[in-house]
């Protein structure tokens, strides 16, 4: 039977392909379940063979895919086919990058739903191949460019997704030491999926850290980063690393705040590296390394330093630099503006904004009924 | 003559709405065993009702195992059905999954749908004109003309409705 659907056999057995591999299960073992031969399975993801609607509903059900995934135009060698390939090898699930790839989907149908243009793209280094050297200049003109002027990010969520279309989620995901990971591409833009498991100021490093990888790796299409000491790896995540660190805590402010509390070089100690922390909204660890990185402070004393473990001290807690152990949103602010907008301008059925917030329908109906909602 | 002359498929809002007003068991009751169909949806999303899941999981799975109401799902055996369904995705994604199954099945088995939700019957309506859609107020009126209601308790169960949404909200603000 013919679909009529705008996909053609070939891009459709792509995609089937894409969430088979996604679900680690070959062609056989396919097959057995769903009792189909292989040179059929074989026919329809190599697009010589058209699909019926039936077995998309089969495929879906058993590749845990919803239906018309199979139907909407991706570019199937997109980031995400990229990110469960490298994940594969990992602890990480590749549920989470299914779960990811849905987001930045229903993300993507919510702006061409209401015909939202894309913010400017975030500058594209990655053709130049820039080494650890040339992440500080690469920050200094970031944050130039995004008019922040020195001074503290205060919520770097919001600051990449409003002033660069970046599209920023945060899931729990375990296993793998899991911190965060990049996608890329024409089809999705940026999307970052950020470990919601890890402390507030660690997250703030890793987007920092994955922005980096956007800026200079991009051409890459995906990247899985895990929790490694700063600095440590490979030549792209030390320049993640510093421009992350630079973007934070820009060196300029660094030594003016670094002035301001008089102090000279020697006297630089634990407290005034919580100090910093704090002031940056970064942790204990990435403030020292700033410092040892702008030479403001030896790596000896810095490692005699880190050996005291200082964040989780009286002291720390004194000044105010706790670890916040609360769950970021899911969901970024202007994701869940565009579902409310999408509803209020009759775009989505209230079922749907229920689907699209993965909220409970009756809970969700009872506060729009109650509240008589308006935006 | 009865205005009831196809078989029900009640949705998510219309459940909430009877469960609320305290009738639920008896409306699905109202006419003849088999006539209600409930999407297998709909009772995974009562599960999840933190308020009144528990309640209406029990009163629908009781009226599913004495053969009162029926448990639907998409037949995906079906070209028809598994298309019709495809066709909604592809062509109103701005309805649930839900919905569009609702939608599919009452257009391919002659079903009527009983949703409050605008967006909703606006959209079926663009695609499968046929498929009729009525609302929690429509399944009442049907009730009244069918002899098992009278406009009293109408117009009771509406005001229970209001009320006891207000008081949801203001449970669910506390708990949060």
């Amino acid at each position: 039977m013919d679909l009529g659907y705008p996909l053609s056999a070939e891009k459709i057995g792509d995609l089937l392909k894409i969430a088979r591999i996604g679900q680690d299960l070959t062609l056989q073992e396919v097959g057995d379940k769903l009792n189909l031969p292989i040179s059929t399975l074989s026919d329809i993801e190599h697009g010589k063979r058209k699909t019926t609607s039936v077995e998309l509903f089969k495929f879906s059900r058993l590749y845990n895919r919803p239906v018309d995934f199979f139907l909407r135009d991706y570019e199937t060698n997109s980031s995400f086919a990229v990110l469960l390939r490298a994940v594969e090898e990992t602890a990480v699930s590749k549920a989470a990058i299914i779960k990811f790839q849905e987001l930045c989907n229903n993300y993507s149908f919510l702006k061409n739903l209401l015909k939202i243009p894309d913010a400017a793209s975030p500058p594209d280094y990655s053709r130049s191949e820039p080494t650890n050297a040339d992440a500080e200049n690469i920050a200094e003109a970031e944050r130039g460019s995004l008019g922040l002027n020195g001074q503290p990010i205060r919520d770097i969520t919001d600051l990449l997704e409003s002033k660069r279309g970046i599209k920023i989620f945060h899931m729990d995901v375990d296993g793998g030491e899991f911190s965060g990971a990049l996608a890329s591409d024409d089809c999705y833009g940026s999307c970052f999926l950020i470990n919601a498991n890890n402390p507030s100021r660690r997250r703030t490093f890793t987007i920092a850290h994955e922005y980096g990888h956007c800026l200079a790796h991009r051409n890459q299409l995906a990247h899985v980063d895990y929790e490694r000491p700063i600095d440590q790896g490979s030549r792209q995540e030390k320049f993640a690393d510093s421009f992350a660190a630079a973007f934070l805590m820009p060196r300029g402010s660094v030594i003016e705040f670094l002035s301001n509390l008089k102090s000279s070089k020697a006297e630089i100690n634990s407290l005034t590296i919580l100090h910093v922390a704090i002031y940056f909204g970064v942790s204990f660890e990435a403030a020292g390394w700033r410092l040892v990185s702008l030479q403001q402070l030896t790596s000896t004393k810095w490692n005699e330093i880190i050996a005291q473990h200082i964040p989780t001290s009286p002291i720390a807690s004194v000044l105010g630099y706790v670890n916040d152990d609360t769950k970021p949103d899911v969901l970024p602010r202007q994701y869940k503006y565009l579902c409310y907008k999408a509803y209020n301008d009759g775009e989505i059925s209230l079922e749907k904004l229920a689907e699209l917030l993965g909220r409970n329908y009756h809970e969700l109906k009872t506060e729009f009924e109650t509240t008589n909602f308006q935006t | 003559m009865s205005p009831f002359k196809k078989p029900l498929i009640i949705d998510n809002d219309c459940i909430s709405n009877f469960q609320l007003a305290h009738v639920l068991e008896k409306v699905l009751k109202f006419w003849p065993s088999g006539n209600i169909k409930i999407p297998q949806r709909v009772l995974c999303e009562a599960r999840a009702w933190s308020q009144h899941g528990v309640e209406v999981c029990e009163i629908i799975e009781r009226l599913i195992a004495s053969g009162e109401v029926e448990l639907m799902t998409i037949d995906d055996n079906s070209e028809e059905e598994t298309s019709a369904y495809l066709e909604l995705r592809l062509k109103q994604p701005g309805l649930g999954a839900g919905e569009s199954e609702s939608i599919a099945i009452a257009k391919c088995r002659n079903y009527i749908v009983a949703s409050d939700d605008g967006v909703a019957t606006t959209k079926s309506k663009q695609l499968f004109p046929d498929v009729i859609i009525v609302t929690t107020a429509d399944v009442l009126k049907m009730a009244q003309k069918d002899g098992f209601l009278k406009y009293t308790e109408i117009d009771l169960i509406w005001d229970t409705i209001k009320s006891e949404r207000a008081k949801q909200l203001a449970t669910l603000t506390k708990t949060k």
